[in-house]
Parts: structure tokens; C-alpha cells; sequence
């Protein structure tokens, strides 16, 4: 009987090490649809005579290597139309998910806030959800006198648009979770 | 006069039920007349089992004849006018999970019943003697009836009524048992003598495990265990499935609960019928409840549904062979708090000032939307037990597990509905021990095991991967040696292990592309503990471990945004393994027949500790600066001490006074541990009578909890202010009911009396929400 003990221990320890040599099979490398990458908010002058650009990009996404980001400098008492873009540009081809955000523009909200408070920025009247309240992917911005200060655009998804102040742009009642927020140093001169 | 003697085991006994509280060990039948007309008496005492005290107030019940008695202070009772026959004797105590058992009567009887009246005690004091074949490890067992009274709750909750043993929650639907402080990868969770093999790593994993289909659950405040694979740096917790009792008729448990807070349902059925050849189980558990509610709001998806079952075989093979089939289905659907999905540094700062969540709602819900989880375990396992002769035996066992874990958050475009994270870990396991008595009192325990598992990261859900594919190959010897008397154990074991492990990453720069590891650690267990009664008074023990962890795949190589605590987390694939020294010591005061005192204090140091140390930078990703955390080692010491007194008052009441410390240092840093316990302290006062109004074993119990603040950590090491003391009132009754062959078990309970407002340091929602308010429970169980 006892023999039979051992053969069975036999038989476990050499399972054992026989399982010792394999490796786990590739796994497949997701494609990260959800990622925004990219955000540009794209401004012209209403003499259309300048378009400027607030750039960030970080292609490798969360972590690896630092974010880039570029701002031109805007003109002093000039009203701009503003314009945001959100791309994933960490595939082959460029996705503009722009078009998922404005699909679901009763689930996302963007905010902007410059500080100092130097610049006015409103919502486009237009670009509204079912619901007629604000998206702000497109926005009014004007200038007054020259100053150096910052930018952070916000993207906040599943906000509470209804809550007080939250259609004028205030993100202080919104709620939701933040999907984008970038600062941009911004030069007005 | 003939006397015949019959000594009869009266349930499936197995070498470890010596352990379970509240059974017959044995009972002798003395028949000396024969009488055929229904004038038979039946009488008989009721001694404890290991001082030989007769129990007062035991009820004894003849379920086809509806008779019954109640034990005098003598232990004696006395049942007249019997008929010959075969008869279901149903011995009950307050406290004791209650015993059924078949038996035949011919004649005039005088039974002898000894019953494990140690267990009156409950779980709050280890019990003396107890430490026979389990070695002089700690070792506290919460039975089948602890568990169906706290039917509602889960295993890490149900745990935390022994004193050293906390739980670390997410919310309040999810929550890891701790015990001494370490939990997760430090913490061995056995079910059904298997190494629970699914995702221990994260704080909002709770173990796929229902209490209800277990008999019996230990935790064991140990040094060192050496019999069992797997980590054990914190401890062991065991989960057993109960013996199928022997009783040739089909037999069924019944019970139903709800829970008012979450309005919540749930049914468990338990069917067993035992047979020569063939002894079988089946238990079931469904629940669901909804939202739970604070002192004021609603805590917005918080539902959880589960469904469970378990089927257990026995077949006992000639004489020697014994064998044991056992299959569990966990499948569970857990909400978690809308309010607590943030997507940033700015978004947690914003929910930490808020009065009560965001998303909250009015109105109460059942619905489970996301944040949630999906988790089912499927466990399938094979044991024989083949006895060689009367003092060496041999168990074998074979057990493979799937453990299926999907995660689901808010995201955009219909994505919600695609899990965003799902990992699936199939395991095998292989086990081969030896038993042998040598001399009456050397036991030799030795033997091995072996388990695979692989961990797979199930493809299409669009985000990259929190932890990398691997398989893993365990390897494990072990041996002990223990000596025992009466008075004196004495115990040493040591165990080897080879863990060898392949992993495959993910790189976080671009063009993506595959890294492989390779890693091999040798882990070294070893104890060695020492018991002594020095006379009926004093009873300590000793036990001096050491044992080793090596790092886990999530301390390795995690690499990403851990949103549900706004941190980038940075695994260190150079990680070494932990080596953990610990020592406790055990004492005993049983100071007169009514006050019974229990202390157990512990000093622990782990060299190279792991743990996510904040960084000093942060990194800046699309939704804003997230602050590094980074796995890092440092040596650690944590002590403290479990308290615990009984005092009998009188004969129908008692006191019971709880107490736990335990202070943790980072001794590199000299700051205090993150992630400990509050110090807290319990008091309880039972009160309990055998009949009433046909009721029996009435027991009611109110108790005081008392949670200190945690004031060892710095205001740095955490976002948010750590919570204020707080103070909770409970409130129990339970009673039972005998018809004919029904027995009826009915409980209340209300939890939070008061409607407290807290909030718990160890549950991670804390900077979200407030704990859950008044709670009542009502249940009942029908045995038929």
C-alpha cells in the first residue's frame, strides 16, 4: 500500500515540475477606444484673419513619456470662436471622438476656466444637447487687455447639467467624472 | 440485573470534528428491562465534555413521540411513557448549533450525553483543549449557528465577531477579512481545504466565498502555517463545509431572511440524507437587496445579488477507504457607490467636501448599473482519506478552480456594458499528506502540494490590461511534528515551497509590444509552539514563527491609473520577497467556574514589506496630475493584543468584554502603518432561558461597540482626515420552536440602533460617504 503512496507522490512532483516550463500564450494587445489622446482647442478671430491653436497631446496615453503642449499667443480685445477638437491618435489612423462626445452631448459637458480671469469665455447658443442645455464644443471667447495667465479646459462626463449654474459654465455643482482636464498657459497680447 | 452497554458515534465524525462545538461524542445506552408497551423511560444526564460538569437547561426532544425535558443542574432529565421504536433525538443548548441523531429504543434507557459545552463560550474564548490535533496555534471557529444568524451578511463580516479580526471594505457589499492587521496577499483563505485561488490582490476583491455553505469558519491568529500552500504572513481562514449527519431519512433546512436596510431577501436550503453507501448534501443560497441607506440618503447602487450552490458526496469504501466529492458554484453581482467613479485628483477633492455623494438619489433602488462587479468561482474538488491502520493515515485530494472576475465602470458610447477589466484564473491543485501516530502521544504530519494556475486577461475591453497574463507553478513540502499529554503540546513543522511563474506584459511605450518575465522564488515556513495547562486555572502557549511571501504579479508589474483612488500606481519588477517574524503568546484564566479571561498578544517585524509609498511627483495624463504611488519595501513592526472576559452574572445571564489593539510602525520612516484597524472595544450582555411558552434556548443579547480613532498615521499619509471614533448599538434575539419533527429557529436583530452617523477608516468609500444606518434583520429556519 505504501508504495502506491510514494507513486502517487511521484506522479504529483513530477506534474509538478513537468507544468514548469510553458509560458503564458500572447496576449492580444487592446485597442484602446476609449483613449483620448489629443485635445486642441482651435480659435478664430472673427476677421478671420488669424486661426490659433491650444495643443495637447499625449499619444502613448496615461504614463510613458510626458504630454506636449503648445499654445499660441492670442491678440489683445479680439473676439474668437472657439472650437474643440478630441482626437486618439494612438492607433495608425486618427480618430476624432469629437463625434462620440457630441453624440452623447446629454451625458458630457466641457468647461473652461482662465485664470486670471482675463478672457470671457461662453457657450455657443448652438451647441446644445436634447435637452437645450449646453455641450461647449464650441464657444465664444474674447480678449480684453494683454496679460499671462492659464486655460484649463475640463470634459466632465455623466455632470449633472441641470444643477444650478452649470449651463452658464460654472463646473462647481456638475458632478460626474472628470474624462479631460488640461491646462494651457495662455499669453494674450 | 443485565446491563448492556452500547457506545454509539452520532455523527459523521471526522479526525478534525473533535474540534466542532456542541456534538455527542458519545453516549452510552444502558438498557436493563424490556417492555414492549409504551411505558419506556428514557433518563439521562448531560455532562460537559472536558470538565465533566453537568449542563443545566439542555433541551431534549423526541420528535416522533413530541416529547421532551429540560436538563436540571444536575444535568439530569427524565422522559416516561415512551413506545419502543425509532426515535429522531433532538438535543439542544443556547449558543449550540443543535444536534439531531437517530437512535432505536427497546427497553428502559439511561443515556449518558456529553456535550461540547466549552462552546457556551461561543467563539469568543479558544477553547481549552482545542488544541489537540490543531497544533497550539489560536484558532477561533464560528459554527453553523453563528452563521445562519448572521445569514445577511458575508464571510469577511461575519468573521469580525472574533476579537483580532477586522475587515477592509469597499462599501459595504464588498469587504476582505484582516486578521492581526494583514489581509489580501497576505492572508491564506482555505476553502474547503483549497487554496482560494482568484484575485486576492485588490483591496475591492472580496473572497468568492458564501458563509452559508460552509458548517463551520476559523480563523486561525497563527505565526506560521505550515501545513497549508500559500502566504501566511496574516493568518489563515478556514472554511469547512459541515458533516452530512447521520441519519438515514431525508432532511432539510429551510431558512429565510430579510434585512431592512438595502431591503434585502435572501432563502438558504440545506438537504442531506445519509446512506451506507452513499451520504449526500445540497445547499443553496439566493440574496438580493438594494441601495443601503446612511442616517440621511441613499447610497445610490450599492444592490448586490448572488446566487450559490454546493453539493457535497461521501461514500465510505470497506473499512479503510473514505471517500469525499465536493462542488461549489459562487456567483455573485455587486453594486458600488455611484458617487465613489471619479475621474480625478480635482473629482475626489470635490466628493471629499461634499455633505452626501454625488448621483445620489430620492428613491430607493434594486438596480445594479455601473460601477459594478461580476465574480463567479466554481470549485470542483475530490478527496480520499485511506486509513492504513489505527495510527497512520493518508489524504489525497484533487481540486480544480475558475474564478471569473469582471469589472464594469461609466464610460462613453455604450462601452459600459463591455467590462473594463475581466480576468479569468483557472487552478488545479494536488495534494498528498500523511498521517502517523508514533507512540501514544508523537503525531507526524507530512506532505505536499502542487498548484497551477493561470491567469488570463479576456481580450475586447478596449483599455489595457491592470495586471499581466502569467501561469504560475507552486510547489510546496511540509512537515510537523507535535507532541501532546494532557497539559502539556508541544509543536515544530517547517515548510518548503517553489513558486515558478511566466508573465507576459504589456509595454506602456509605443508601438506597443510584448515583455516577457520569468520569475522563480523559494519560500521557507517555519513554526514552532508550545502549550501548557499549569492547573485548572491557567492555561498559555507560545508560538514563534517564521515564514516568507514573494511578491505578487500586482506588486510586480501594475502599471496605470487606479481611478478609484486617484493614483498612478507603479509596480517594481525587482521587488524581493517579504520575511515576516512573529511571536505570540497566549494565556489562558479560567478564574473561577464564572469568569474566564483570554489575552493574546502578538509582536510581528516584516522585512522588505510592500507597500504603495505616495511619491514625490506626480505624473500629468489627459484628465489631469495624478500623484505617483510606487510599490516600494521597508521593514515594519506591528504588535498588539486581543482581550477577552466572560463573566457568568447568574445562572440566566452573562457578560462579555471584547477588546483589540494593535499599533503598526514603518521603522525605515518611523511613521505609523496605513491600511491597520482601529482600536475597538465591545461589550455585550446575554441573557438566556430554556423554555418559555413553549419556546426554547430564548437568548438575548445586547451589545456596545466602541471604535477608537485611528490616531497612528500622519495627516500626509492620506487625502482626507482619518474618521472620528464612533459607537454602535446592537440588539439579538433568537428563539426556538419544536413540533412533532419541525423545529422552528426564529432571530432579530437590529444593528446601528441608534442611527448612527460614522464613517470607518478601513473602508475605502470613507472619503465618498457615510457608513449604513439602522439596520433590522429577521430571519427563520425550519429544520423538517
Amino acid at each position: 500500500m505504501s508504495n502506491k503512496i510514494y507513486l502517487i507522490l511521484a506522479i504529483m512532483i513530477s506534474a509538478g515540475l513537468a507544468g514548469c516550463s510553458d509560458e503564458p500564450e500572447d496576449p492580444i494587445i487592446e485597442n484602446e477606444s476609449e483613449l483620448i489622446t489629443t485635445v486642441i482647442y482651435e480659435l478664430i478671430s472673427d476677421s478671420k484673419a488669424d486661426t490659433l491653436q491650444l495643443t495637447f497631446r499625449d499619444v502613448d496615453g496615461d504614463g510613458g513619456m510626458a504630454p506636449e503642449i503648445t499654445a499660441d499667443t492670442l491678440k489683445a480685445n479680439t473676439n474668437y470662436t472657439g472650437l474643440i477638437k478630441l482626437l486618439d491618435e494612438s492607433g495608425e489612423d486618427t480618430e476624432d471622438i469629437t463625434v462620440e462626445v457630441s453624440a452623447e452631448g446629454e451625458e458630457h459637458q466641457l468647461f473652461y476656466a482662465a485664470q486670471p480671469d482675463s478672457v470671457t469665455i461662453s457657450y455657443n447658443s448652438a451647441n446644445v444637447d436634447g435637452n437645450g442645455n449646453p455641450v461647449g464644443i464650441s464657444t465664444q471667447l474674447s480678449t480684453r487687455g494683454a496679460f499671462q495667465g492659464s486655460l484649463t479646459i475640463t470634459l466632465r462626463h455623466e455632470p449633472d447639467k441641470f444643477a444650478d449654474g452649470v449651463a452658464d459654465g460654472e463646473i462647481e455643482n456638475a458632478g460626474g467624472e472628470t474624462d479631460i482636464e488640461v491646462e494651457f498657459p495662455l499669453v494674450v497680447e | 440485573m443485565p446491563v448492556e452497554k452500547q457506545t454509539l458515534r452520532l455523527n459523521s465524525l471526522s479526525w478534525w470534528s473533535k474540534n466542532l462545538y456542541c456534538f455527542f461524542s458519545c453516549i452510552l445506552l444502558s438498557c436493563s428491562t424490556y417492555a414492549q408497551t409504551c411505558e419506556v423511560v428514557v433518563q439521562g444526564t448531560i455532562f460537559d465534555e472536558h470538565s465533566a460538569e453537568p449542563i443545566q437547561f439542555a433541551n431534549v426532544f423526541f420528535e416522533e413521540s413530541r416529547q421532551g425535558a429540560v436538563s436540571d443542574e444536575l444535568g439530569r432529565f427524565r422522559l416516561i411513557d415512551l413506545c419502543p421504536g425509532k426515535y429522531h433525538m433532538v438535543v439542544s443548548h443556547v449558543g449550540c448549533e443543535t444536534m439531531r441523531t437517530f437512535i432505536q429504543i427497546s427497553s428502559d434507557t439511561s443515556v449518558r450525553i456529553e456535550l461540547d459545552h466549552g462552546s457556551h463560550l461561543l467563539h469568543e474564548i479558544a477553547i481549552r483543549g482545542h488544541h489537540s490535533e490543531e497544533g497550539s496555534q489560536e484558532r477561533h471557529t464560528l459554527d453553523k449557528e453563528n452563521i445562519t444568524e448572521n445569514s445577511e451578511d458575508n464571510l469577511a463580516g461575519i468573521l469580525e465577531s472574533i476579537a483580532g479580526v477586522d475587515q477592509i471594505k469597499t462599501g459595504n457589499t464588498i469587504s476582505k477579512p484582516v486578521v492581526h492587521g494583514l489581509s489580501g496577499n497576505r492572508l491564506l483563505i482555505l476553502n474547503n481545504g483549497i487554496t482560494q485561488a482568484g484575485q486576492q490582490w485588490g483591496a475591492d476583491h472580496a473572497p468568492a466565498i458564501d458563509p452559508l455553505q460552509a458548517g463551520r469558519i476559523t480563523a486561525v491568529k497563527g505565526v506560521s502555517a505550515v501545513e497549508y500552500q500559500g502566504a501566511s504572513l496574516g493568518g489563515v481562514v478556514l472554511i469547512e463545509p459541515g458533516a452530512i449527519d447521520r441519519d438515514p431519512h431525508l432532511h432539510s433546512d429551510l431558512s429565510y431572511f430579510f434585512h431592512s436596510n438595502g431591503r434585502g431577501h435572501g432563502l438558504h436550503t440545506s438537504t442531506s440524507r445519509y446512506n451506507e453507501r452513499l451520504a449526500w448534501k445540497l445547499n443553496t443560497t439566493i440574496k438580493k437587496s438594494g441601495d443601503l441607506k446612511t442616517p440621511n440618503y441613499f447610497l445610490t447602487n450599492t444592490g448586490k445579488e448572488e446566487a450559490n450552490a454546493s453539493l457535497q458526496f461521501e461514500r465510505q469504501i470497506g473499512q479503510k477507504v473514505k471517500a469525499k466529492v465536493y462542488l461549489s458554484s459562487f456567483n455573485s453581482r455587486l453594486a458600488i457607490l455611484r458617487g465613489s467613479h471619479i475621474g480625478n485628483l480635482n473629482d475626489l477633492q470635490q466628493a471629499i467636501l461634499r455633505e452626501e455623494p454625488f448621483f445620489t438619489q430620492d428613491t430607493f433602488s434594486y438596480n445594479i448599473q455601473a460601477p459594478n462587479q461580476e465574480v463567479n468561482h466554481h470549485l470542483g474538488k475530490a478527496h480520499v482519506k485511506v486509513i492504513m491502520n489505527d495510527s497512520v493515515w493518508i489524504d489525497l485530494s484533487v481540486a480544480v478552480q475558475e474564478n471569473r472576475r469582471r469589472e464594469f465602470d461609466v464610460r462613453r458610447s455604450g462601452r459600459t456594458e463591455i467590462p473594463a477589466l475581466s480576468l479569468n484564473m483557472q487552478s488545479a491543485f494536488l495534494e498528498g499528506k500523511f498521517r502517523a501516530k508514533i507512540h501514544e502521544k508523537w503525531l507526524l504530519k507530512s506532505g505536499m502540494q502542487y498548484m497551477r494556475k493561470d491567469n488570463v486577461n479576456e481580450a475586447n475591453t478596449g483599455i489595457l490590461p491592470l495586471i499581466p497574463d502569467y501561469i504560475s507553478d507552486h510547489t510546496g513540502a511540509f512537515t510537523v511534528a507535535s507532541y501532546k499529554t494532557d497539559s502539556f503540546a508541544f509543536e515544530l513543522g517547517a515548510r518548503f515551497d517553489v513558486e515558478d511563474r511566466r508573465v507576459v506584459t504589456i509595454s506602456q511605450e509605443l508601438p506597443r509590444r510584448l515583455v516577457r518575465y520569468s520569475n522563480t522564488y523559494l519560500n521557507f515556513n517555519t513554526g514552532a509552539g508550545l502549550h501548557m495547562d499549569l492547573n485548572d486555572i491557567i492555561g498559555w502557549s507560545y508560538n514563534l514563527g517564521f515564514s516568507s511571501r514573494n511578491p505578487e504579479v500586482n506588486e510586480l508589474y501594475s502599471n496605470g491609473l487606479h481611478q478609484g483612488v486617484s493614483g498612478y500606481e507603479i509596480g517594481d519588477p525587482d521587488l524581493i520577497s517579504e520575511r515576516s517574524f512573529k511571536q505570540t503568546f497566549n494565556i489562558l484564566l479560567n478564574l473561577n467556574d464564572r469568569l474566564v479571561v483570554e489575552g493574546l498578544g502578538y509582536l510581528q517585524f516584516v522585512n522588505d514589506y510592500i507597500y504603495l509609498n505616495p511619491e514625490n511627483r506626480s505624473v500629468l495624463t489627459i484628465r489631469g496630475a495624478f500623484p505617483v504611488f510606487r510599490y516600494r519595501q521597508t521593514d515594519v513592526r506591528i504588535y498588539g493584543f486581543d482581550l477577552v472576559a466572560t463573566h457568568d452574572l447568574n445562572r440566566y445571564s452573562r457578560f462579555l468584554l471584547k477588546y483589540a489593539h494593535i499599533k503598526g510602525t514603518d521603522l525605515n520612516r518611523n511613521v505609523g502603518l496605513v491600511n491597520l484597524p482601529s482600536n475597538k472595544i465591545t461589550s455585550r450582555l446575554s441573557f438566556q432561558v430554556p423554555r418559555f411558552f413553549g419556546f426554547e434556548n430564548i437568548e438575548f443579547n445586547i451589545s456596545d461597540k466602541y471604535v477608537f480613532r485611528q490616531t497612528n498615521i500622519q495627516p500626509w499619509q492620506d487625502f482626507l482626515a482619518v474618521p472620528d471614533a464612533y459607537n454602535l448599538i446592537n440588539a439579538e434575539l433568537v428563539v426556538e420552536r419544536q413540533w412533532k419533527n419541525r423545529r422552528m429557529k426564529l432571530w432579530v436583530r437590529s444593528s446601528n440602533l441608534t442611527n448612527a452617523q460614522y464613517r470607518e477608516y478601513l473602508n475605502r468609500l470613507r472619503y465618498f460617504a457615510d457608513e449604513t444606518g439602522m439596520n433590522i434583520v429577521a430571519g427563520a429556519q425550519l429544520s423538517f
